[in-house]
This record gives structure tokens, C-alpha cells and sequence, in this order.
């Protein structure tokens, strides 16, 4: 075990699996950093295996843990961040923070298994073959759980310009 | 939105986040403490081999070419069935049956954790509760481990679940299931469950007393919560929270002593996830649990406003205590917590600094609240009611001790005046504090009476 490597990593990546985890968990921030933290502590002891690629490891067990997340939802407050917690009313520049907010807010009503898929997919810009990995799961079954995540957030957002081709890309 | 835009959403939302301050340190004390236990569950499973060299009470049972241990006499899996409805062998039966079933469709079984079931399943409980007839199933499962799981999830591991009624369709099913992810614990699961997930079940095996507070409250001016021990009988803790309080805000803890009013930090706390969303897990349903209430707090972004006194001691008071305190006052748990996007920093006349915002939490609207600091950074908490943001003054808050009017309305010129028949007074833009004996306030160009 090199802690000093392990100490590197975890002061140079976190904030960048933070955002993950606050995605995964649907904008719960003290859940995220429970749920990061978690995931840090066990790669702790294990470390001298992952260290060679550790993200796509640690990405994996972020988005499963989260669809246990229930055993840390408790530990702390949901919290939406001070600069960006209630939109405002009017158009204008501030409709972008309204979008984020609604968008948080969207992911959280999906399933936990959906709303990874979509966070693996189109933050963490995985390719359905490594979120397929990462998930244990079948590359279709992460076409149709994204067909039906993007289809579930345009309702929630009702969007209508959500591309119907992407919604239609999916399936087993 | 399009795709592209949805992944800059995502970013846009997520991309200024940065872990707490010592977030590194804990999780390396963490790391180092999950080491130790690690290195000593090895030692353990050397004990074990030796006992079973001996002829101890285990068993090894073979699986996929992997040699396990499991223990045969575990109390828990072999004692008499405890509850008023012990001695109703087909409500046992049936709550078995459901067990069975359950598993299948839990979530947990996509993580293939349930695969390797050992032994027979075992009611632990069955009894009355204020949502019906219930029972707590437990069975050894041997986890085994995958890409699914956390990191050394792997192993022999305690399985329980609650049989129950689902208020959805009245129907008996299994409403949680929960399995030990770190080793041995002397809680067999703690369950939240019947109409509005209401009614709070722990098991309890180590005699240590259960306290639960329904909801967070403000006493004193400060964050508090009333503690009320949980009767145990026969190992199990039950209680109906009333039907007016949010049953998110509810705090369970199992400790020696009786907690004081200012324990409010959840973590260490019991867990519960609430049986009405594990239903809709299981049925790839929404659940509704936990969709957040809309917000109705006021909608200004990122701002800073100031007002009063530029005399007297100033102090920084940063976001980080303010979260903190937020924290405190909305400790209700799982259906969001909206702070305000703003806050007005006010210096008083006596020396002290008010901070006033407004706080979304729970499934309560959204109200005012002002913290009054003082140099050595201690507060008060004063509670300024619901907030209306379409009002055309929206802030309008009366410190105490005739400190004054906080008022605010972002972008608008204020004037105000202490009598119908006085002359308006310059109160600059966006927010001011205003004398106490204040009537009326003019926003822009619009009169508006404060509240006597």
C-alpha cells in the first residue's frame, strides 16, 4: 500500500468523482460525499490492485452503490448548493441555473439503475460498452434504460425538443 | 435539450462542487480503519478453521468450488419465533412464502446478492403493529462478490426483511429487505413502512436503549429536537409517528443515554428507507417518496445583499457556517432541503450581524429565518414565517429587540416611513434595514404597509 500515491489520487480526483456521486445520488450532496467517501475507504485496502486505472473502478462502484443508496440517505441533510438552489422566476441569462435545477431535480425521480446510466453516458462521456461494464449489464440493456431515461426526463421536463431519433436508438 | 445539452446541464450542475475540508483525512482514517478490520476478519477466518478442525459448531458448505463457513447455531436464525403472532404457524408460513418470493424481485437481486441462499429462511418476529400484521424474515446468504457490489461485500452475510401490509393495494408482501454489508451487527434491520411510511420498526438484539425524535424543532432560538425512548419488547421497537409531522424529519439512534436536545446530526443515526419506495423499486415505478416539493422560497440567484450598520464589529460570516446552521435547521432528512439562493447581511445598531434568508425543507413551503450573531460567532434563530416571493416587497423582517426592518426586493429602489405622514426616507436598492417604528415601505414606485 502506498498511501502517499492513494493520498495523491483521492486530493486530486475527488472533486472531479464528487460531481459523479451528486449526479448519481440525484443532487443529494451530503449523500454524495457519503457515498464517495465510502467508495475511497474500501478501495483503501485495495489500492495496490485498482492504482493502475482506479476511475473507471471506483465510476463502477460509485453507480452501483448508489442504487443502494438508501443506507446512507439518512447520515445527512439533502442539500442543493447556496449559489444555486431555487431558480429564478423571469428569462434571461438565469434560465440556465432554472435548466440545471429542473434537470437535478428530473434525475431523481428516475431509478437508480436509469439515472446511472444516464450519468455514466452523458457526464462521465462513457461509451455504452464501458457503461455496460461498469454496470454489469448488456449493452442493450443500457440502450433501453437510456431510451427510457431520456424519454422519462423529457416528460418531467416536458421538453419536446429532446431528438425523438435518440429515443428511438434504443432497445434489447 | 438535445443531448449535448443535457451533458453541459449536468456539468453546469454539478461542475463547482468541491469535497468538504478534510474530506481527504476522513477518508484515509476510514481507509485505514477498514485495513485493521479487514486483517483482523482474516485472523478470524484462521480461528475459524481451526475450530472447525476441532469439531466446533460450523459447517463448511461447498459452492461453486469455493469453500465457505457458515455457523450453524447462529441465535438469530434459530431461536423461537418472538411476537404476539409467534404461535400463528400460517401467518408464519405465508410470511415466509412472501420472503421467497420477494427476493426474487428485490432490487438487490439484479446485484445477483441473493443468488446463493443458505439454510432456510427463519421468522425472527411476527406481531401486531400500528400498520398491521408484520413479520421480520432473516436468512444466511453467501454474497458472492462482483462488480456490482462494494468492495469486499463478498461473504457470508445476515439477509432480513419485513413482511407487511403495503397500504398501496392492502396486500402482504415483502416491503425491505436489507443484508449486512460490513460484517456482524446486532440490528437484524430497521424498517419504515404502512400508510405514509409512518410506522418505525427496529430489531434490536443488544439490549442497548432506542430513542426517537419525530421532528426537528426550534427552542429557544435555537435547533432542537425533543428525544422519547422506544419501548423493546421481544427484541423489536415499534412506533406510529403523528400523521401531521413529515415522517422524513424523524431521527432514530440507539444509544446508552437519553440524547440531549441539541443531538441533531443524523450521522451515526438509524437508517430507514421507506417501504413505499422500495415497492416502487421493485416495480421500476417512480417513487414518489422522495420527488422533491417544488420550490417556493425566493427565487434570487447568487445573491449577496447588504444592509445596516457599517460600524460597529465586523466579522466574516462565510457560506460554510451559514450551511452549517442551515444544516442544523433543516435537519429533516430525505425530500430536499432548498436554501435560499441568497442571503442579506445586515450590521446592527447593537453590534451583532443578522443574516437573513429562507429555507425549504422537508415537504414544508418554504420560510423566512434571520440568525443574529454575535463577534464570537454564537446565534440566535429567529423564524420570520411562510415566504410569498410574489409579494412586491418580499422580505420584510422585524428583528427583535427594535433592531429594526430587514426589507429587500432585488433590483428595486426602497424608501421607507415611520408615520402615514412623514416624508420617504432614501433606503437605497435591493435591501435595507429600516428603523422599528417603520409603517410603510414605498418598493419602486409602489406603497406597501409592513405588518404591525
Amino acid at each position: 500500500m502506498n498511501e502517499a500515491d492513494f493520498t495523491d489520487f483521492v486530493t486530486h480526483r475527488a472533486p472531479a468523482l464528487l460531481r459523479t456521486a451528486f449526479l448519481l445520488c440525484g443532487g443529494d450532496r451530503g449523500a454524495a460525499e457519503d457515498l464517495l467517501q465510502e467508495v475511497l475507504e474500501r478501495a483503501y485496502p485495495r489500492w495496490r490492485r485498482i492504482r493502475d486505472r482506479p476511475e473507471p473502478y471506483l465510476r463502477a462502484a460509485m453507480a452501483n452503490a448508489a442504487a443502494n443508496r438508501w443506507r446512507r440517505r439518512s447520515r445527512r441533510v439533502n442539500e442543493v448548493p447556496l449559489e444555486s438552489a431555487v431558480p429564478p422566476t423571469g428569462p434571461g441569462p438565469e434560465q440556465q441555473v432554472v435548466d440545471q435545477d429542473l434537470v437535478v431535480r428530473a434525475l431523481r425521480t428516475l431509478p437508480p439503475r436509469m439515472r446511472a446510466v444516464l450519468v455514466l453516458r452523458f457526464f462521465d462521456d462513457m461509451s455504452e460498452a464501458d457503461v455496460a461494464k461498469a454496470l454489469h449489464c448488456g449493452v442493450g440493456t443500457v440502450k433501453s434504460q437510456t431510451s427510457r431515461g431520456l424519454t422519462r426526463l423529457r416528460e418531467l421536463l416536458d421538453d419536446t425538443e429532446l431528438p425523438t431519433t435518440m429515443i428511438e436508438t434504443g432497445g434489447r | 435539450m438535445n443531448t449535448d445539452s443535457l451533458a453541459s446541464l449536468l456539468h453546469d450542475a454539478a461542475d463547482d462542487l468541491e469535497p468538504r475540508a478534510g474530506f481527504t483525512e476522513a477518508v484515509l482514517r476510514g481507509g485505514r480503519r477498514r485495513q485493521v478490520r479487514r486483517r483482523l476478519a482474516v485472523a478470524v477466518s484462521a480461528a475459524t478453521a481451526v475450530a472447525l478442525l476441532g469439531g466446533g459448531a460450523y459447517a463448511v458448505v461447498h459452492h461453486d468450488s469455493t469453500e465457505q463457513t457458515t455457523v450453524a447455531d447462529n441465535p438469530l436464525l434459530s431461536q423461537p419465533t418472538k411476537g404476539d403472532l409467534a404461535g400463528d404457524q400460517a401467518f408464519l408460513d405465508q410470511a415466509v412464502g412472501l420472503w421467497q418470493v420477494g427476493l426474487t424481485r428485490a432490487p438487490e437481486a439484479d446485484r445477483h446478492v441473493y443468488d446463493d441462499m443458505r439454510g432456510e429462511p427463519h421468522v425472527y418476529w411476527a406481531g401486531g403493529t400500528p400498520a398491521g400484521r408484520a413479520a421480520v424474515v432473516v436468512q444466511q446468504v453467501y454474497v458472492h462478490q462482483n462488480n456490482q457490489l462494494h468492495l469486499n461485500a463478498g461473504g457470508l452475510k445476515l439477509a432480513a426483511g419485513l413482511v407487511a401490509i403495503d397500504p398501496a393495494d392492502g396486500k402482504l408482501k415483502l416491503v425491505t429487505d436489507q443484508w449486512q454489508m460490513d460484517g456482524p451487527t446486532d440490528r437484524l434491520g430497521n424498517f419504515r413502512f404502512g400508510p405514509g411510511d409512518r410506522t418505525l420498526l427496529i430489531t434490536t438484539t443488544a439490549g442497548m436503549p432506542i430513542f426517537y425524535s419525530p421532528e426537528p424543532l426550534l427552542r429557544d432560538r435555537q435547533p432542537a429536537r425533543d428525544w422519547h425512548r422506544m419501548p423493546v419488547r421481544d427484541g423489536i421497537a415499534v412506533v406510529e409517528l403523528p400523521g401531521a409531522i413529515d415522517p422524513n424529519g424523524a431521527m432514530v439512534v440507539e444509544q446508552a443515554t437519553q440524547p440531549a436536545p441539541d443531538y441533531l446530526d443524523r450521522v451515526g443515526s438509524i437508517g430507514f428507507r421507506p417501504a413505499s419506495e422500495y415497492v416502487a423499486d421493485v416495480n421500476d415505478t417512480t417513487p414518489q417518496t422522495i420527488e422533491p416539493p417544488a420550490p417556493t422560497g425566493i427565487r434570487w440567484v447568487n445573491a449577496r445583499l447588504t444592509a445596516g450598520s457599517d460600524g460597529g464589529p465586523q466579522f466574516d460570516i462565510d457560506k460554510a457556517y451559514l450551511t452549517e446552521v442551515a444544516q442544523k435547521l433543516a435537519y429533516s432528512g430525505t425530500v430536499g432541503m432548498y436554501m435560499g439562493g441568497y442571503y442579506i447581511r445586515v450590521g446592527l445598531p447593537d453590534g451583532r450581524v443578522a443574516v437573513v434568508s429562507d429555507l425549504q425543507s422537508g415537504a414544508h413551503p418554504a420560510r423566512f429565518y434571520a440568525l443574529l450573531v454575535t463577534p464570537d460567532m454564537k446565534y440566535e434563530v429567529y423564524d420570520g414565517g411562510d415566504v410569498n416571493a410574489a409579494e412586491p416587497l418580499p422580505v420584510h423582517f422585524r428583528l427583535p429587540d427594535k433592531q429594526g426592518w430587514v426589507i429587500a426586493q432585488q433590483g428595486q429602489t426602497l424608501q421607507y416611513r415611520t408615520s402615514a405622514d412623514n416624508a420617504w426616507q432614501d433606503a437605497g436598492t435591493d435591501a435595507a434595514l429600516v428603523p422599528d417604528e417603520t409603517v410603510q415601505v414605498k418598493v419602486g414606485e409602489q406603497v406597501v404597509d409592513l405588518p404591525r
